[in-house]
């Protein structure tokens, strides 16, 4: 069966609808109407120019920042609620930033275990998760390293293990790639989709390049406000 | 990885920061350590003085200051004339001057005064006490400060007197103190015919709440008190323990602020690191916790400094001559229990208003702008 067809029946896993956000008491209208169902499994891509509201859109939908209009659920889950962004942000989702947002001073092993400090998950678990992740993203010789230790692309790797580390059933990476060469962004975006697909999480990654968009199952264009999916 | 390492770390970041904030809470403990212990040990040394040989205090119901209580010597006699009274002896306190030194405690005290036995005579003896006219007896440690031998004239206010004898007292209020023999001190002092207190021994201590009746019912402006029920119930010491307790506390609210502002620092430099520890799963409460928790560990590090400089400052203290013999701090371990929990508190309140501001902290504001 092909990815296309596979998608069509797939559990709808993120459904945005109508959602509209500004900024500076609604002086700076960043998104004007945004809709959109995204399946289990599926790697989609926000695509569209810096500032056009990519991150905007993910942070709606991880709960980070709330809508002014429109409703999101994300897994079944409202992320407005409060009880269910934080439910959202431990079980649900994972984050991906394209500055690693990886806390300095903290070697590579503890930065992805800070999850697991957040749930209070069992930590043979965690360390035994940490483990297989680690390996797969070819991380785990410098498991010990302190961050500031690492290459950028080593860095966005263990922005992924952590990520990935409670099991989530979305990823949503903001410009993943942005801040790597081509070779490293290549190799992290590669590694992305693979651990994606491996693990049947939906990855929705917002990219202002087209290769990479191209790359993803589906795309959206996320232009003047507005999503249109190409 | 846990909780509590994630709260070490972020301590470890910034050790200069956490070492000042630290520093703030120790200076706290030492000096309210340093404060409390010496008030503590000086209302020791006077209880010790009042509770010398005996079980209950007699003197005048209502005053302010013992210094300001009159017992008359009729009433003193009839008590030492009870059966149920093994001994009684009248103290008539006062407070004298001389050239170098403003303020010398006197002590009128009868010839059968047990500290005279208890005390250890320097120089004459204890058979010496109250035979010569116009004698009086130093501590020893007055006799040092004012440089004086048996024999010499010393002026006491208005008068000369001739030192009769030295003699060393364990209590240093005592040591550093003058005794007179009672008659002369009633006359030197115009209070002629009374004490202060009478320090009364009782045959059978089973007997203190009869012995207390019939004072009371003797002379009804006379009360009869337990020698731990005055301590607890003398205003005096209530006056200077709040005072110690207060100067404490007040030193702590700086260790505080030193606290509060660490932390606040601490918060507002770490805003995309706690947005990333929201994303990441971390309730506010677990922010806020960790943040609380931070300035926990300064209290920890600071309390166990604090003690440390608080101890070395009471020793240096009880080694300057001048104030010899007058510190004996007494380091109560309640007291030192509540330091602790008094730092440990300030520490705490410091921490609640950045721990607050931690709590505010939006992930997606955070993450947005660098």
């Amino acid at each position: 069966m092909s990815r296309e067809i596979r998608n069509r029946f797939a559990e709808t896993i993120v459904e945005v609808a109508n959602v509209q956000k500004s900024f500076d008491e609604g002086r700076i209208p960043v998104l004007r109407d945004v809709s959109m169902n995204i399946g289990k499994g599926e790697v989609v891509a926000l695509w569209g120019s810096s500032g056009s509201g990519k991150t905007t859109l993910l942070h709606l939908m991880g709960g980070l920042d709330t809508p002014d209009v429109g409703t999101i659920r994300l897994a079944g889950l409202d992320p407005t609620n409060e009880k269910h962004r934080l439910q959202l942000r431990r079980e649900k989702v994972g984050f991906v930033f394209q500055l690693h947002n990886l806390i300095p001073d903290l070697s590579l092993r503890e930065n992805c275990l800070v999850t697991g400090v957040a749930t209070r998950a069992d930590p043979k678990q965690v360390l035994k998760r940490f483990e297989e992740l680690s390996k797969e993203l070819a991380i785990d010789h410098r498991n010990d390293r302190r961050i500031q230790e690492l290459s950028g692309g080593e860095r966005q790797r263990v922005a992924l293990c952590r990520a990935l580390m409670h099991r989530p059933v979305v990823i949503l990476a903001d410009e993943p790639t942005g801040s790597l060469d081509e070779k490293s962004g290549e190799m992290v975006f590669d590694l992305l989709k693979q651990m994606a697909r491996r693990e049947n999480t939906t990855v929705i990654m917002a990219t202002h390049e087209r290769r990479f968009a191209d790359s993803c199952d589906r795309i959206f264009q996320i232009r003047d406000g507005c999503s249109s999916e190409l | 990885m846990s909780f509590y390492k994630l709260i070490f770390v972020n301590l470890s970041r910034h050790r200069t920061r956490a070492l000042i904030g630290s520093t703030g809470i120790a200076f706290g403990v030492a000096a309210m350590l340093t404060v409390i212990s010496i008030v503590l040990g000086a209302i020791e040394m006077f209880e010790r003085i009042l509770s010398n040989d005996s079980h209950y205090l007699v003197f005048e119901r209502n005053v302010s200051d013992l210094f300001f209580s009159s017992v008359p010597d009729d009433a003193a006699e009839a008590i030492k004339s009870m059966d149920l009274v093994d001994a009684a002896y009248p103290i008539l306190f006062g407070i004298v001057s001389s050239e170098d030194t403003p303020v010398i405690t006197c002590f009128g005290i009868s010839d059968d005064d047990p500290r005279l036995d208890d005390a250890e005579w320097i120089e004459w003896n204890r058979s010496s006490f109250g035979q010569a006219d116009n004698a009086i007896y130093l501590g020893l440690r007055a006799a040092e400060f004012a440089e004086v031998e048996v024999g010499e004239g010393v002026p006491i206010g208005k008068d000369v007197f001739e030192i009769g004898g030295i003699l060393k007292l364990e209590n240093g209020f005592e040591n550093g103190g003058v005794f007179m023999p009672l008659r002369m001190a009633q006359e030197f002092f115009h209070k002629e015919g009374y004490s202060s207190i009478i320090a009364v021994k009782l045959k059978d201590t089973s007997q203190g709440p009869l012995f207390k009746e019939l004072v009371e019912r003797g002379n009804s402006d006379l009360i009869a008190l337990e020698n731990d029920e005055f301590s607890q119930s003398y205003s005096q010491f209530k006056i200077l323990s709040a005072t110690a307790w207060s100067v404490g506390i007040c030193a702590f609210l700086l260790g505080g602020m030193g606290v509060a502002n660490t932390m606040l620092m601490s918060v507002f430099s770490r805003i995309r690191e706690i947005a990333v520890l929201r994303v990441c799963g971390f309730s506010k409460t677990q922010v806020g916790i960790m943040i609380i928790g931070e300035s926990l560990v300064l209290a920890c590090f600071g309390s166990v400094l604090g003690f440390g400089l608080g101890y070395v400052a009471l020793r240096i203290m009880e080694d300057i001559p001048q104030l010899n013999g007058y510190i004996q701090p007494l380091l109560d371990p309640w007291m030192l229990v509540s330091v602790a929990i008094v730092a440990f508190v300030t520490s705490a309140g410091g921490s609640c208003y950045p721990a607050w501001r931690a709590t505010k902290i939006q992930p997606a504001d955070a993450l947005r702008y660098e």
